[in-house]
């Protein structure tokens, strides 16, 4: 078989640094789906703790390490971010879920970007209508909501947040987030804002 | 305007997709003939204050909800999820 070389959506785009932010791309190993059938999430618990991982985060929220992560992604729906990867690394669910869950593999779907930097927050409130002040949107706090009118899930890193969407946006909300790094520098360096 | 998810939390309106009345959920059994489907299809209710509809989450959590709102005010009275209210009913 040819061997072909994957690329990321956004090859060659990132990382986009101004005063205050930085943009960069996170490649994740594995991006699984996990939606627990009805009256299955304790058996999926259970499972998962047996493999040697977290158990399934709260409605809003993160849990498990940084290199094994689950996040809640919608009613009934977690993602599990892997950073394995390698030829090695099978991506393949794992069938012990086949009675429990509805697993399916979405590392190809998904694009992840971290925004960091001290104005990361204010580059986020030209584009998303939540609340992401750090008392508010704390560590371990996921959400789904809009991003300049593409629906994406975001949560908090310990310097700033990391933005999930669907690949088919990716350039659109990259290049809409560095519109917006853009226009938060500038206006940094005008004096309009602090 | 403003909705409360049940999962999500207050969420600005932008973040839904209006669905239309609630009724859409009490499908008629296969069965039921003509005019229960005509009156399911069709006809609706256009109460002046509270009407019942259905909302989805669409860039947020993806769930369906079942919103009570006041139709002269705009006022929303309760959400609750479509998954929930109608496997009350069941």
């Amino acid at each position: 078989m040819v061997d072909l070389t994957g690329l990321s959506a956004l090859e060659g785009l990132l990382p986009y640094e101004v005063d205050g932010a930085v943009l960069s791309a996170v490649s994740y190993g594995a991006i699984t789906s996990i939606m627990p059938f009805r009256g299955q999430k304790t058996a999926v618990n259970v499972r998962l703790k047996a493999d040697g991982g977290a158990a399934l985060p709260r409605i809003g929220r993160v849990s498990g390490p940084v290199a094994k992560r689950l996040i809640w992604a919608g009613r009934g729906q977690y993602l599990l971010l892997d950073l394995r990867r390698g030829a090695a690394f099978d991506t393949t669910p794992d069938p012990a879920f086949d009675e429990l869950a509805a697993l399916s593999d979405q590392t190809s779907a998904w694009v992840v970007m971290r925004l960091e930097g001290a104005r990361a927050q204010e580059v986020l409130a030209r584009l998303c209508p939540l609340d992401l002040r750090a008392g508010v949107f704390k560590r371990g706090h996921v959400a789904r909501t809009e991003l300049a009118h593409m629906a994406v899930i975001l949560w908090r890193r310990p310097k700033g947040f990391e933005i999930m969407v669907v690949r088919s946006v990716a350039q659109v909300a990259m290049r809409r987030l560095s519109g917006a790094m853009d226009s938060v520098a500038a206006q940094a360096v005008l004096g309009e804002i602090s | 305007m403003r909705l409360k998810c049940p999962l999500c939390g207050d969420r600005d309106a932008r973040e839904f997709h209006y669905r239309g009345a609630a009724k859409l959920m009490e499908r008629p059994e296969a069965g039921a003939g003509e005019a229960a489907f005509y009156d399911y299809v069709y006809l609706r209710e256009n109460p002046v204050g509270a009407n019942s509809e259905l909302w989805f989450h669409e860039l947020g959590c993806r769930a369906w909800l079942c919103v009570s709102r006041d139709v002269s005010s705009h006022e929303i009275l309760s959400v609750e999820l479509a998954d929930a209210v109608k496997r009350g009913q069941a």
